[in-house]
């Protein structure tokens, strides 16, 4: 040892100190078998600790996100619930009821740009597939991403034009229609009218809230912020109206990391309408596209669609007093996509 | 009665090579649990964390769904929204439950009657206090504590013509930073409600979790 060995002599606890520092010959130390050893047992130790811990973590943000997912879901289907049934997808019409002109329900003049993004244009396989998987119709062989079809579903209506700017009905016989892919009209011929009819088509819902525009910091409140539900990804997805006035009012910032909303018109009450943020669609196996746009990190994008069914539940292709609603939510953990899916029934009251 | 003598430690009878731990030996060993510790206290810490703040998110969901579930109840039992300008939401002095595009934070609407031999509907009020520094608190004398915002539903009662007293829909730690009833369709018949409730979590971070949903009155 390094102390001089006078500093040991004549006590017993010293002596006894000296024992223990003083090793055998046997156990001067650790091998480098043991050392290895022991690390290898700390580290896999620590490892399986953290991934414990993280896996925790991880699991519990998965659950925090298909809770919010839900309730996004919810909330529309309450919004659906409150909607006239015949506005609900599939909607339903008699043509020449008001004109010979249909108004899609998802279209906002005040907002045409997210009636764009919202409609979902492809093909539903559900449509044209056999009962009892799917619907039966005759496919219109069209990938305009819209059905139109009669009440007891034996006619599917041909779509004779498909562009912007469309201003009336083809002129044909029957069963026919343009579809104005703009402003999100379907136009009919006075050949058809009376004939009641189902109109087709899914879509990315939006998200409704109101707020209260903070106007001081207080305990969880932010002088002009308000937190969304879920994320946007810019002030080009979010519309704004004033309650009172029926106003549209432009919020000065948006962050997508915080999902915080600055408004300047501070103690304003609002309606906030925005649709999720969503990428390019890759999510398919082996990244290729899957029918529907991807979430971003921090958003929760949801599908809506809808069928006729029957008072037992089961689907049909006629029209009856109840639609079967499907909203399917999908967002993004861990590099995958998950989705939640919610259903529910509406009835013609 | 054995004396303890201290040989026992140095084990004496079965040798001295392996009679206990050296020093160097405990020093490692401490090192080293010193040193698992220092890696997996954070861990640790980080869970236990998270642990609390599940449990005061999910607190906040549980209010949230609770109290929303009994306000679209209520909303689709109802008939019609009762506006502000009628006199029929004041009750007696200058406080007016009726609902007011500008402050859209309270609602009052009829419900059908529910004392026999009574021809005169019910009246609900649902209804939360925001604070507010600009304006005088709304109604406070309605809530029990004058800082505090309160959501909570009030019925009023046709035969002593008061309004009950308020039932409160959501726990005493959990705090109101929105409530919007919104109304909507040709009727105004719909309501879009939105609510956003608030709790500490375990840092003092302040945990909101917001929740929306949709009423048609008389849709029950």
């Amino acid at each position: 040892m390094l102390l001089p060995d006078s500093l040991w002599r004549g006590s017993s606890i010293i002596t006894q100190m000296k024992r223990l520092f003083v090793l055998s010959g046997k156990e001067r130390g650790f091998t480098l078998a043991e050392v290895i050893v022991a690390m290898a047992i700390i580290s896999f130790v620590v490892l399986a600790t953290w991934r414990v811990i993280t896996s925790s973590l991880h699991s519990i943000t998965r659950q925090d996100q298909k809770v919010k997912a839900l309730h996004i879901s919810q909330a529309h289907l309450g919004r659906l619930e409150a909607e006239t049934f015949s506005r609900v997808v599939p909607e339903n019409w008699i043509i020449g009821a008001g004109g010979d002109e249909y108004q899609l329900n998802i279209y906002d003049s005040r907002y045409p740009s997210f009636a764009l993004s919202q409609f979902i244009k492809s093909d539903f396989t559900y449509w044209y597939s056999a009962t009892p998987d799917g619907l039966g119709f005759s496919n219109d062989g069209e990938d305009d991403g819209i059905l139109v079809v009669s009440a007891d579903g034996s006619t599917v209506y041909t779509c004779t034009s498909a562009t912007t700017n469309e201003t009336g009905g083809p002129g044909t016989p029957e069963a026919d229609y343009n579809w104005d892919t703009d402003e999100f009209k379907l136009f009919f011929d006075s050949a058809d009218e009376g004939e009641e009819i189902q109109i087709y088509y899914r879509y990315y819902h939006l998200v409704d809230e109101g707020a209260t525009i903070p106007s001081f910091d207080a305990e969880a409140r932010e002088e002009g912020v308000v937190k969304l539900v879920t994320d946007p990804g810019d002030l080009n997805n979010i519309a704004v109206e004033e309650i009172e006035s029926g106003n549209s009012i432009d919020p000065d910032e948006y962050s997508s990391t915080t999902r915080e909303l600055l408004f300047s018109d501070e103690g304003d009450s609002v309606w906030i309408y925005y649709l999720p943020d969503s990428d390019t669609d890759s999510s398919g196996p082996d990244g290729a596209p899957d029918g529907y746009l991807d979430p971003t990190e921090n958003s929760i994008v949801g599908v809506a669609a809808g069928n006729f069914c029957n008072p037992d539940g089961s689907a049909t292709n006629q029209i009856t007093r109840t639609k079967e609603i499907t909203l399917t939510e999908y967002w993004r953990q861990g590099g995958q996509i998950q989705q939640a899916e919610h259903k529910a029934y509406i009835l013609d009251r | 009665m054995k004396s303890f003598s201290g040989e026992k430690l140095v084990g004496k009878g079965r040798g001295q090579r392996k009679a206990g731990f050296t020093l160097i030996e405990l020093l490692v060993v401490m090192g080293l649990l010193s040193l698992i510790a220092f890696l997996v206290y954070p861990a640790y810490l980080g869970s236990s964390r998270s642990y609390d703040l599940t449990d005061v998110k999910s607190s906040l969901q549980q209010n949230a769904r609770l109290a929303m579930k009994r306000m679209v109840t209520s909303l689709e039992a109802g008939m019609v929204v009762i506006p502000k300008e009628s006199d029929e939401a004041t009750d007696g002095s200058e406080n007016n439950y009726g609902y007011d595009k500008s402050n859209p934070h309270k609602i009052v609407f009829y419900t059908w009657n529910s004392t026999p031999g009574n021809s005169d509907n019910d009246k609900t009020a649902l209804y939360a206090a925001l604070p507010d520094l600009n304006i005088d608190p709304i109604n406070p004398a309605l809530t029990w504590e004058r800082d505090e915002p309160v959501l909570y539903m009030r019925r009023y009662d046709v035969a002593s013509s008061s309004w009950e007293n308020a039932l409160p829909l959501i726990r005493p730690e959990v705090k109101i930073t929105q409530l919007n009833f919104i109304l909507g369709g040709d009727n105004e018949d719909k309501v879009l409600i939105t609510l956003e409730l608030a709790r500490q979590g375990p840092l003092k971070e302040w945990c909101t979790y917001k929740l929306v949903s949709a009423a048609k009155l008389g849709a029950r």
